[in-house]
């Protein structure tokens, strides 16, 4: 099999995918922008990752994915292993979550997202295991490694995530239904179980998820704390119009009072500078964002290409549902950013990596390679 | 196909999720908006910081040695007080006050609103009025007269002040922030700013600065409180009370520098650098930061992490519910190894000591001054800590930042004392403070920590350690001291080195380290012996405040240039313009001095580098130039350096202030004293010589003494330690400066068989022990037995320079060595007055005591004085009789022994 010359992998690229991923993230930065709180500049902050995130979206491009998916156990075993450093020396504001390096702090557990798509990609393209039901078993171990890894820190919303992930690729490569609905049905009884076993879940989350039950309701100073958050997010939302306010010093003084605004609430930023018809727009540019990441993956014949393609798809599409969803109170309070909007480096670095990831699937059109397809 | 199928399920359950996601959007904007919108316009969110309680410093018999207490603060806001009225009805007698947040709107009316006055007038009678069509009463009913402020002069008398006091207070800030404004426009214009906007901004910043609260008392009595709290009528509008935490210090002046103090943070640049160290959360513009002692070493644990509570208030202002509520988590505990009992008895021991002239001691003022310390000599543990003069912790340290801060100014007796430079707002007003604050010192020097002196003979059995340590055989063994001078010393006889640690025999060491053929090899191994029990380096790593005192090594070369330029520097820095809010400096209403320019002229007999401690120096020149600009009244100091004399191995530099003006000697002002040595105060009319024409021309001179030294020096490669300076050092004289702490921490080197422990004060953080570093020296026993020999001798035989002292009473074996240091220090820590000629002498007395059943303990005691006598009668009977003390305490049993 011959491999693409760089020049190739560049012309074949998408652009188009990567024009989107771009526009969306100098739409993150502009609402940034607006949702500083003026002490950091936290616009130019994520202007500069933003470069850099478009810098690392191109090297992924340039090295063939199929390399990046043959040594898929070092990086799993690295992920791993950052994952249990920052569970020694990990820091961040009530969740060890960062290692820092100086100034710079980094998140395993976003770059982990993208290993476990290669990993699962790379080991379910080789196995055909995943269609029985014992086969499930090494698939779902290799998620829930870096699953419990990332609770321990604890972010239940990263790690919640990588659910998903798992059922989506063995969904379309192929797996029983029926196998999956039994893992999922379990899945929710262990979840439930979680919840009410004393010391697993941290108060905090247990909280969040009451103060989501119990919207609207004021029960106990701890719980309005956390409904606090949801309730302000909805005002901000509520409080717009069809166009917006502007990106004014008026928007930003009635966005005082919303926390975390410049990261998992970027959203309800969004919809109060640009109004429901900015959010529209909003979404259109993810619908399509979305379904060009999945044609690549149908574009491609190459197994590992097509599921590491789905995976990050996968990714992007929870990701955004989750974070929109909890800013307008349909779900619960989890750490999930926005992909390529929220302020954050890693991840954006992060998601411009997948996003270059993709690409490179998509550049890449190799002739029959091993087996066809699953059909 | 069956992939193709499964992908396009996906697709359309993510467009799905998306169009529920966007209806939710649309729901809560188009459906709900008007309800949001009534949400937003009735919620005005008020984040409250909640104050973190401090962690409490606690001394071993569980004495509460520093906590954080609630107190009321009283704040004056200029611009509602500005606002403040009352008015009384003349029919009815109903009281108005004015009220309310906003006064545009509510003011007191003219009439009475009373059920009787609004239906009707004072006759019955309605009137309609023809634009509202409602019933008013009749022109002149109810009107209502206003009336002078009496509940302010209550609240004033209840808190002990002047009548009037509150109203010339908010006057001054009045005055203060016009002046501000008037800068800002000033500013603004001369830079050619004629926007339109310009008087509005100003309009709002006067606005601003007025409604900044202004602290008018820190310590408000509950039941006063009260009267304000309760206040719903607007009687004391203008005027806040404020819930806070204040560092209460129970004990009052227990051991001032060890303990700390703390004060909030200077400006925003210090929030964001301790944030960057400590996490945003923890650090707020209103942080309490220790600032000096345990209080600042310990910031980390102490402080806890503030909480916020979002607070929801009306249309109003006016708090309605509580939103978010994050409580804050308090600081840990410091368990202190410190017996506060003994310590303080030892305090009353050394004033008593001191103030005891009966054998010749005389103290400025009858003024005592002096320190003790004692260690644990196995862990290093400080178990006593007794200093005096000490000073109040409680007299509103709150309010003071650092030495930067402070000026110094002389209190009614006379002495010299450090006060703030900003005026000093609660609980406490200057003239209290000039009351009591009476330590001629600056406020941050702990004698025991801080102020390093001459240690005198108490060297001896440590040179006498490390001459046995090198090897080679005892140069002065056997040798027959017949008294003399340089250096002086009594008939000692025959002595050997146990003998000369019990005389104390000066020729005995200096002569061993002077220039002989031993002096190549020991003045390397010595000099390096001594620094390796901790002399010349920070004695602990517990405080950053503590000294590193001097060693040989530290005694450098430098250039007079240099010692200048460096004046010059603190000179700028002193006079420095005072800054705005926004970093501007504020125009004062006269022109302010400006810092005066040093001139410095050079004769050619100047040496190019002389020898010593050039940052004091640098001190010295800029007090020097301040005081002289400012008599004299002129900008430039001129000062010019001759060489006078070479003696030996001392060149003494004069130098000419030209600018003064007079003729004649003249005395520097009592605030130079402490830095500048004895001999250099007094500058005496010269008749002949250069000086004489100097003099007849009118310019005053003064002289200075330093080690010779010919020929410019590296400054960045190690001094040379010539055979002058080892004698010197020998002897406990010349380059060498200590502090107590240094000195028992060499003791406890000797009493625990040759660890060196790190003295601390803090044995555990909250329920953790604390850890300090303990290094073996590597001591040979027969060596450290025949040191202890000697100093038993000190304490146990006739001819020991302490036996006098009432040791019958200290029920355990004492070791010990006595020490008088005849030379003036680096430090004079007392103000002088004409008579005060004399260099300060420090008796010393510093060893260690071992009993069974008992902890060994190392202690070092110093005595200031301004006359000479003999340590062993002075200083070693104050350390007896704080031993007998502690001996009696429980706390110095072994722990585990008898159990």
């Amino acid at each position: 099999m011959r491999t693409l010359t760089l020049g190739e992998r560049l012309k074949n690229a998408d652009w188009v995918l990567l024009g989107l991923g771009v526009l969306l993230a100098f739409v993150g930065v502009v609402a940034v922008q607006v949702a500083e709180s003026g002490e950091v500049n936290y616009g130019a902050i994520q202007l500069r990752w933003m470069i850099l995130g478009v810098t690392a979206c191109l090297l992924m491009l340039a090295i063939p994915y199929r390399f990046v998916v043959q040594f898929r156990w070092l990086w799993y075993l690295g992920g791993v292993l950052l994952l249990l450093v920052v569970l020694v020396v990990g820091s961040g504001k009530s969740a060890g979550r960062w290692i820092a390096i100086g100034s710079f702090r980094m998140q395993p557990s976003e770059i982990m997202k993208l290993i476990l798509v290669i990993t699962l990609a790379g080991y379910i393209r080789y196995e055909r295991s995943h269609r029985t039901f014992r086969g499930l078993a090494t698939p779902f171990l290799i998620t829930l490694i870096p699953f419990m890894l990332i609770m321990k820190q604890p972010d239940l919303g990263t790690a919640l995530l990588l659910l998903p992930v798992l059922f989506t690729l063995l969904y379309v490569a192929g797996a029983r239904r029926k196998h999956l609905a039994i893992v999922l049905g379990a899945g929710l009884v262990a979840a439930v179980t979680l919840y009410f076993t004393p010391g697993l879940m941290n108060e905090y989350q247990k909280n969040r998820v009451r103060a989501f039950l119990l919207q609207g309701s004021d029960e106990t100073a701890l719980l309005r704390s956390h409904n606090h958050h949801i309730h302000n997010s909805k005002t901000v939302v509520g409080t717009s119009s069809l166009l917006g306010h502007g990106t004014g010093e008026e928007t930003k003084e009635s966005l005082r009072f919303l926390s975390e605004r410049h990261s998992d609430f970027i959203f309800p930023v969004i919809i109060h500078a640009f109004g429901l018809v900015g959010a529209t727009l909003l979404f259109m540019l993810y619908l399509l964002f979305i379904g060009l990441i999945l044609r690549t993956a149908l574009k491609v014949r190459e197994p590992s290409g097509r599921l590491l393609a789905v995976g990050v798809g996968c990714v992007f599409a929870c990701q955004t549902v989750i974070n929109l969803a909890m800013t307008l109170g349909l779900l619960p309070i989890v750490g999930m950013p926005l992909p390529f909007l929220s302020y954050g480096g890693s991840s954006l670095l992060t998601s411009f990596a997948a996003l270059g990831l993709v690409l490179n699937v998509g550049s890449d059109h190799p002739v029959e390679f091993g087996r066809g397809d699953w059909d | 196909m069956r992939f193709q199928r499964r992908l396009r399920i996906l697709y359309v359950g993510f467009c799905v999720a998306l169009a529920i996601v966007w209806l939710r959007a649309g729901q809560l904007q188009v459906v709900d908006g008007a309800d949001w919108e009534k949400v937003a316009r009735e919620m005005r969110q008020h984040h409250q910081p909640l104050e973190a309680r401090r962690g409490s410093i606690v001394s071993a018999d569980g004495r509460i040695l520093a906590e954080d207490a609630h107190a009321f603060q009283l704040a004056l806001i200029p611009y509602e007080w500005q606002r403040r009225g009352r008015a009384r009805c003349a029919d009815c007698g109903a009281m108005y006050y004015q009220r309310g947040v906003d006064v545009k709107r509510l003011y007191i009316p003219s009439t009475c609103s009373c059920a009787r006055h609004e239906r009707r007038g004072a006759s019955g009678d309605l009137k309609r009025d023809a634009y509202t069509r409602t019933d008013v009463p009749q022109e002149g009913a109810g009107r209502l007269e206003r009336l002078p402020d009496g509940n302010v002069r209550e609240l004033e008398q209840a808190l002990g002040m002047e009548p009037g006091k509150l109203a010339a207070l908010a006057a001054e800030r009045v005055k203060e922030v016009d002046r501000i404004v008037d800068a800002i426009e000033r500013r603004a214009r001369s830079k050619g700013d004629t926007s339109v906007f310009l008087e509005t901004m100003l309009k709002q910043k006067r606005e601003d600065l007025l409604k900044r609260r202004v602290l008018v008392s820190g310590a408000v009595p509950d039941d006063v409180a009260r009267l304000v709290l309760t206040d719903e009528d607007g009687r004391y509008r203008g005027l806040r009370m404020v819930d806070t935490l204040r560092r209460h210090y129970p004990q009052g002046d227990f051991a001032p520098w060890l303990i700390g103090w703390t004060s909030k943070m200077r400006d925003m640049k210090e929030v964001e650098r301790l944030r960057a160290e400590f996490g945003k959360a923890r650090i707020t513009l209103e942080t309490r930061w220790g600032r000096r002692g345990l209080e600042q070493a310990y910031n980390a644990h102490l402080h806890g992490v503030p909480g916020m509570q979002v607070r929801q208030l009306d249309k109003q202002g006016r708090f309605t519910r509580v939103l978010a509520d994050t409580p804050p988590r308090p600081g840990h505990t410091l368990h202190l190894a410190l017996d506060l009992e003994v310590s303080r008895a030892a305090e009353q021991l050394l004033e008593a000591q001191a103030n005891d002239t009966s054998h010749g001691v005389y103290f400025p003022g009858g003024r005592p001054s002096g320190a003790f310390v004692m260690l644990d000599a196995t862990t290093g543990e400080i178990l006593v800590w007794a200093e005096t003069p000490r000073f109040d912790l409680n007299t509103g340290l709150d309010d003071l930042y650092d030495t930067d801060r402070v000026k110094p100014v002389r209190n009614r007796e006379g002495l010299r004392i450090w006060e703030p430079r900003t005026p000093l707002e609660a609980p406490l007003d200057l003239e209290t403070w000039r009351s009591q604050v009476i330590v001629p010192v600056p406020l941050t020097m702990s004698r025991i920590g801080q102020i390093a002196v001459e240690p005198g003979s108490t060297m001896k059995p440590l040179i006498g350690l490390a001459m046995l340590a090198s090897g080679l055989p005892l140069p002065m063994e056997g040798y027959v001291c017949s008294g003399g001078r340089n250096p002086g010393c009594h008939h000692c006889g025959s002595v050997d080195l146990e003998r000369a640690i019990c005389k104390s025999c000066n020729r005995y060491f200096a002569f061993s380290l002077r220039d002989s053929k031993y002096w190549g090899t020991y003045r390397s191994f010595v000099g390096e012996f001594i620094q390796d029990l901790g002399f010349g380096i920070r004695p602990t790593s517990e405080c950053d405040d503590w000294t590193a005192g001097r060693w040989l090594w530290d005694w450098y070369d430098f250039p007079v240039t240099e010692a200048v330029a460096e004046a010059q520097r603190i000179l700028e820095a002193r006079h420095a313009p005072e800054l705005d809010e926004d970093g501007k400096p504020i125009a004062k209403d006269g022109p302010g001095r400006r810092a005066p320019r040093i001139q410095l002229t050079l004769s050619p007999r100047t040496p190019e580098s002389i020898a010593g401690d050039m940052p004091r120096l640098a001190a010295k020149f800029a007090d020097l130039a301040d005081w002289v600009a400012e008599q004299a009244g002129v900008d430039t100091v001129q000062v010019g350096v001759s060489q006078e004399r070479r003696e030996g191995n001392q060149v003494t530099l004069r130098f000419v202030v030209r600018s003064a003006g007079r003729t004649g000697w003249f005395k520097l002002p009592g605030a130079l004293p402490a830095k500048l040595p004895p001999s250099i105060h007094r500058m005496k009319a010269p008749t002949r010589g250069l000086e004489g024409d100097i003099a007849r021309g009118g310019h005053a001179w003064f002289e200075i003494a330093f080690p010779r030294r010919i020929g410019r020096s590296d400054p960045s490669s190690p001094p040379v330690i010539r055979p002058e300076d080892g004698r010197n050092a020998a002897i406990g004289q010349g380059p060498v400066l200590v502090t107590p702490l240094h000195m028992a921490r060499a003791m406890a080197s000797l009493a625990n068989g040759g660890f060196l422990v790190e003295p601390h004060a803090v044995r555990a953080v909250g329920s953790r022990r604390t850890r300090f570093e303990r290094r073996a020296l590597k001591l040979d026993p027969h060596h450290v037995d025949r040191v202890r020999n000697g100093m038993w001798q000190v304490v146990n035989t006739p001819e020991g320079t302490a036996d006098k002292a009432p040791w019958y009473d200290v029920p355990a074996e004492v070791f010990g060595k006595t020490g008088t240091a005849q030379v003036g220090g680096q430090w004079k820590p007392w103000a002088t007055d004409e008579a005060d000629d004399g260099a300060p002498w420090h008796h010393w007395f510093v060893g260690f005591a071992e009993a069974p059943g008992r902890r060994t303990v190392a202690f070092a005691c110093v005595l200031h004085s301004r006359t000479e006598a003999a340590a062993g009668m002075t200083a070693g009977p104050a350390t007896a009789k704080i031993l007998a003390r502690w001996f009696q305490s429980k706390r110095s049993e072994q722990r585990g022994a008898g159990r």
